[in-house]
């Protein structure tokens, strides 16, 4: 779902067809993208409770398992946080929002483009989603380039956090590539399970 | 921000009820094209503002240090969950 060369290509495609100018205003109007979104959101909850895994992911839920995608989240923001402090990005609250897509760029960005435009207005919301799109890809390939190895050497836990919401999809194969370490599968599934409900949270929370 | 959260728990709730029903609801391909169509309009909205491609040189190196500790945060983390969570399990059993 987020990975494919067509949305890379999709997104240039959209970047051209806006730079020459030929589309009209009503296409990027907020209500249609505020509809897609919904219809999106809808849609991720619907493939999750209807996941033929579901009771066994539910199951397989203790604290230990719990608690990871909690210290992947405040690990994230705390990090975060110094980076705002540092960086002239926009405000904190804003760049901290930024940060908590944990690689899930196409949602984290729409998210934050849908709710942002009314305070700052839609050119300086662009803005911050674009950024948001760039972190989110910059997380995502670290963790495709690192979680392998990490994983190899016995920190699955940790390859498994760096992985963040792609601990579900494209980076299980590699987190569990040893068959010693088969049984941290759920573990990675309700990891990338938590942070994608969380993206949503935690974007509110910092965009409110 | 309330709607998009009560829309993810609807889902989730309609997915769980379906699943018990028997039914089995394929949403890759609709999330798939509707991920694809925000893209598109995303690109749109990125390229209709020049302003933006001017600025996006600036926006990338912020962009790559946010991306790369917010991973370095979580493999940070990581090592305490290794010692405070597994470090205290394996202690127990010992």
């Amino acid at each position: 779902m987020k990975h494919s060369l067509l949305l890379p290509s999709l997104l240039l495609a959209g970047v051209a067809v806006g730079l020459t100018g030929i589309v009209p205003e009503a296409m990027t109007n907020h209500r249609v993208t505020f509809s897609l979104l919904c219809l999106l959101v809808v849609q991720v909850g619907l493939g999750l409770g209807n996941r033929s895994d579901f009771p066994r992911i539910i199951r397989s839920l203790d604290l230990r398992t719990l608690a990871l995608p909690l210290f992947t989240i405040v690990g994230t923001l705390l990090f975060t946080f110094i980076g705002a402090l540092l960086l002239p990005i926009g405000s904190v609250r804003d760049t901290m929002a930024l940060g908590s897509g944990f690689g899930y760029y196409s949602l984290s960005s729409l998210l934050i483009l849908d709710m942002r435009s009314q305070a700052l207005g839609l050119e300086a919301a662009t803005a911050l989603a674009t950024t948001a799109l760039l972190i989110n890809i910059v997380r995502e390939v670290t963790a495709l380039l690192f979680c392998g190895a990490i994983a190899r050497r016995g920190r699955v836990p940790a390859a498994i956090s760096v992985a963040g919401i792609n601990s579900m999809d494209v980076c299980l194969p590699m987190i569990a590539s040893r068959s010693e370490h088969q049984h941290f599968i759920p573990m990675a599934m309700v990891h990338g399970i938590a942070l994608e409900i969380s993206v949503p949270l935690l974007i509110g929370l910092f965009c409110m | 921000m309330f709607t998009i959260l009560a829309l993810l728990v609807a889902g989730v709730l309609c997915g769980i009820l379906l699943r018990r029903k028997g039914r089995s609801v394929h949403t890759g391909k609709t999330v798939s094209a509707t991920v694809a169509i925000l893209i598109f309009i995303f690109g749109i909205s990125i390229g209709s503002r020049r302003e933006l491609i001017d600025q996006l040189p600036e926006l990338g190196l912020p962009a790559l240090a946010i991306g790369l500790l917010g991973a370095l945060g979580s493999l940070a983390a990581a090592s305490v969950y290794h010692r405070l969570v597994l470090g205290k399990k394996k202690g127990g059993r010992q």
